[in-house]
């Protein structure tokens, strides 16, 4: 906003023309064609590294996904014309890249290709992704044309807050046969439909936050007790902390779901921060998650089985635990992504010349590790740099926006994006014990594409907002006429 | 609340700087531990996707193989022994159990690895051509090595002693090379 002062003195009773700070448009369709051209690219490699010819289906699927991205682009140039140019290519890179490795994967083994077949994947596995992007591009459009302000999101803090604890309760309560999925009781499955609530629920939660933290800050950050240099909050306001992190709780008991738990529970504790500005809050909450997760780990066998498979990934012992052993998660999959990934070294196999369809699950949990084997150290740099990038650009937002509503909503769903890869990337490559949620944007899966797009919907209106320009005041008004009442 | 928003985006720059710290360490650091790891079926499996280098042995001014990669039917390169038995004791070979002799000494060289075979592979990797190993010449000469292995084989012991036997020209007991040599497949099916 550094043109605002010029604008402003501009406006000085001149009739010349006031210069309007840039939208950027321009820059954003520019950057999304190089986007659709590093997807093309790529998939045009995956042609080659698997039978050495460009696939049939190039075209169509590079024109489809191609045209998606055109309409979101055109969409915000209607609805956020004055949103960050830089979220909707990154969204766009990161989508169309996961669709190019789903259809990697999804052609190895098959049709004369290289390698075996991988069983839980279908051989229309990408284009079932592609129509998920559709549904994820109407639905970033949706929230745009919906949500025209920030503050319209504020009216509905407690329905949203009560929409997202139903969401995440779902799957607790239904039968095992409608919600679990290889231990995961995070789903819901009707007809041979599954979603996962969780990414939605994350969505509404943030907004409850926001909401409700906008009005309780102060009572958060002035009241208290100060002891041994920590301001302490007062036992009542713990309250909302101890509900959270109770809930976060009885996800990680009855859904079984360390990850999302966690992504939960970080969110609240982050958005709290940022309300209060207290560190205390920040220390009651880190112990609190410590706490919960010991108890945890030594109540649950299969949470301290997930630490044992994290600390010894490599020992026969946890690689051969089959699903039958109770206590004992095993690292068989986790030990095949890193073979992977040092496979892959500093430049990667190429695509289509791995193997990463040894991985179990190198679709959806494990696809970091896909890309960490056939574009090596440097894909994966870029591709979390690609990341961290989106989080900066939500961060931006967050830090420009004036309404502290948005401000909050802003700074917790960026927080929350960042957190989710810090989860999975982290627990794929062997830092923190893994623990299967979804890569955002690049997973195969609708829920978490879709979530991931009104995620990024929320962040360009919250960004279209911060970077408006004040309306402009009428430019000839005229003199003052004076009146004579009488 | 800028301030606060501040202080957590130092938060997520330090996640994300773990998470490219550690992948740098998996993938530079642990990779070539990762990657010849016994048990990583993906390196066992890659040297049937390329054409291994071959052994000479040129001791006579002429040179014979003695150990040659060739294409299959199953579009997969497999090591083969033209030599023999003859040659075995040199030769060693290169199976899922590891490699012995030649084969281990200068594996890096015939896979393809070898530090100074980097311009070469990376001239190919550039021109499109697919990845070999480099050729391994000894100084060994064939007639003399035939010669030994006839006159070991007329005393009756043909080359493979037994128990306790241990010939002074042919110092490891000679088994067929091609016994042991690599099959492809997997190694370990998921648990």
């Amino acid at each position: 906003m550094t043109d605002l002062p010029a604008s402003l003195a501009a406006t000085s009773r001149s009739a010349e023309p006031v210069p309007l700070p840039r939208g950027r448009r321009r820059t954003e369709l520019l950057m999304l064609a190089f986007a659709v051209a590093v997807v093309a690219l790529a998939d045009a490699a995956v042609g080659f590294g698997l039978n050495g010819s460009v696939p049939s289906s190039l075209p169509a699927y590079i024109g489809g996904f191609a045209l998606i991205m055109l309409a979101t682009h055109a969409a915000v140039r209607w609805l956020a014309p004055w949103a960050d140019p830089l979220m909707l290519p990154v969204a766009a890179l990161l989508n169309g890249l996961g669709v190019v490795m789903i259809y990697r994967l999804q052609e190895s083994g098959r049709s004369g290709n290289p390698g075996n077949e991988i069983s839980t994947l279908t051989s229309s596995a990408a284009v079932t992704q592609l129509v998920w992007t559709v549904v994820g591009a109407a639905a970033f459009v949706l929230v745009l044309f919906l949500i025209r302000e920030p503050r319209v999101l504020q009216r509905y803090t407690y329905t949203l807050g009560a929409i997202g604890l139903i969401l995440l309760a779902i799957p607790a309560v239904l039968p095992d046969s409608m919600s679990s999925v290889q231990g995961a009781k995070v789903w819901i499955i009707l007809g041979g439909f599954e979603i996962q609530p969780g990414e939605f629920a994350k969505l509404a939660v943030a907004v409850f936050f926001a909401g409700y933290l906008v009005n309780k800050r102060d009572a958060l950050t002035l009241t208290g007790r100060r002891i041994l240099g920590i301001d302490l909050p007062r036992a009542k306001d713990l309250g909302p902390v101890l509900i959270a992190w109770g809930a976060s709780l009885l996800i990680l008991i009855f859904e079984t779901d360390i990850g999302t738990s966690a992504v939960f529970f970080g969110l609240f504790v982050a958005m709290i921060y940022i309300a209060t500005q207290r560190t205390s809050w920040l220390l009651i909450g880190f112990l609190l998650f410590l706490a919960g997760a010991w108890l945890a780990s030594t109540l649950f066998s299969h949470v301290g089985a997930r630490f044992t498979a994290w600390l010894h990934t490599f020992s026969s012992a946890n690689i051969n635990c089959g699903p039958l052993t109770a206590h004992c998660v095993s690292s068989y999959q986790l030990a095949q992504g890193l073979y992977g990934m040092g496979f892959g070294g500093i430049f990667g196999s190429g695509l289509g010349h791995g193997e990463p369809y040894l991985t179990p699950l190198a679709q959806s949990d494990f696809i970091v590790t896909a890309f960490g084997e056939e574009l090596g150290l440097t894909g994966l740099m870029a591709l979390l740099l690609i990341f961290g990038l989106l989080v900066q650009r939500g961060l931006r937002a967050a830090i420009q926006v004036k309404d502290p509503f948005a401000k909050l909503l802003a700074g917790g769903l960026s927080f929350v994006l960042a957190l989710q890869v810090f989860v999975i990337v982290g627990g794929v490559t062997d830092l923190i014990p893994l623990t299967g949620i979804t890569t955002p944007f690049l997973s195969q899966g609708g829920s978490s594409l879709v979530a991931s797009w009104a995620l990024v919907a929320v962040l360009m209106r919250i960004s279209d907002t911060a970077r408006k320009p004040a309306p402009q005041p009428i430019q000839d008004e005229g003199m003052t006429q004076v009146v004579r009442a009488g | 609340m800028n301030r606060a928003l501040l202080r957590l985006s130092i938060a997520c720059l330090i996640m994300f700087g773990l998470l490219l710290i550690n992948v740098n360490y998996v993938q530079a650091f642990r990779a070539s531990g990762l990657a010849s790891d016994p048990d990583n079926t993906r390196t066992f499996n890659e040297q049937f996707q390329y054409q291994r280098g071959s052994i000479l042995a040129t001791g006579d001014g002429g040179d014979t193989k003695i150990a040659e990669s060739r294409l299959t039917a199953g579009d997969i390169y497999q090591r083969s022994y033209p030599g023999g038995a003859a040659y075995a004791p040199v030769t060693g070979y290169d199976s899922i159990y590891g490699a012995t002799g030649i084969e281990a000494a200068e594996n890096n060289e015939l896979s393809g690895t070898a530090p100074s075979l980097e311009v070469h592979n990376f001239i190919s990797l550039i021109t499109g051509k697919p990845k070999t190993g480099a050729t391994v010449s000894l100084t060994i000469s064939p007639l003399a090595q035939q010669a030994a292995y006839q006159a070991l084989a007329q005393t009756g012991r043909s080359g493979d002693p037994g128990p306790g036997v241990v010939p002074d020209v042919q110092p490891e007991p000679v088994r067929h090379a091609e016994r042991h040599q690599a099959q492809p497949g997997r190694r370990r099916e998921p648990g």
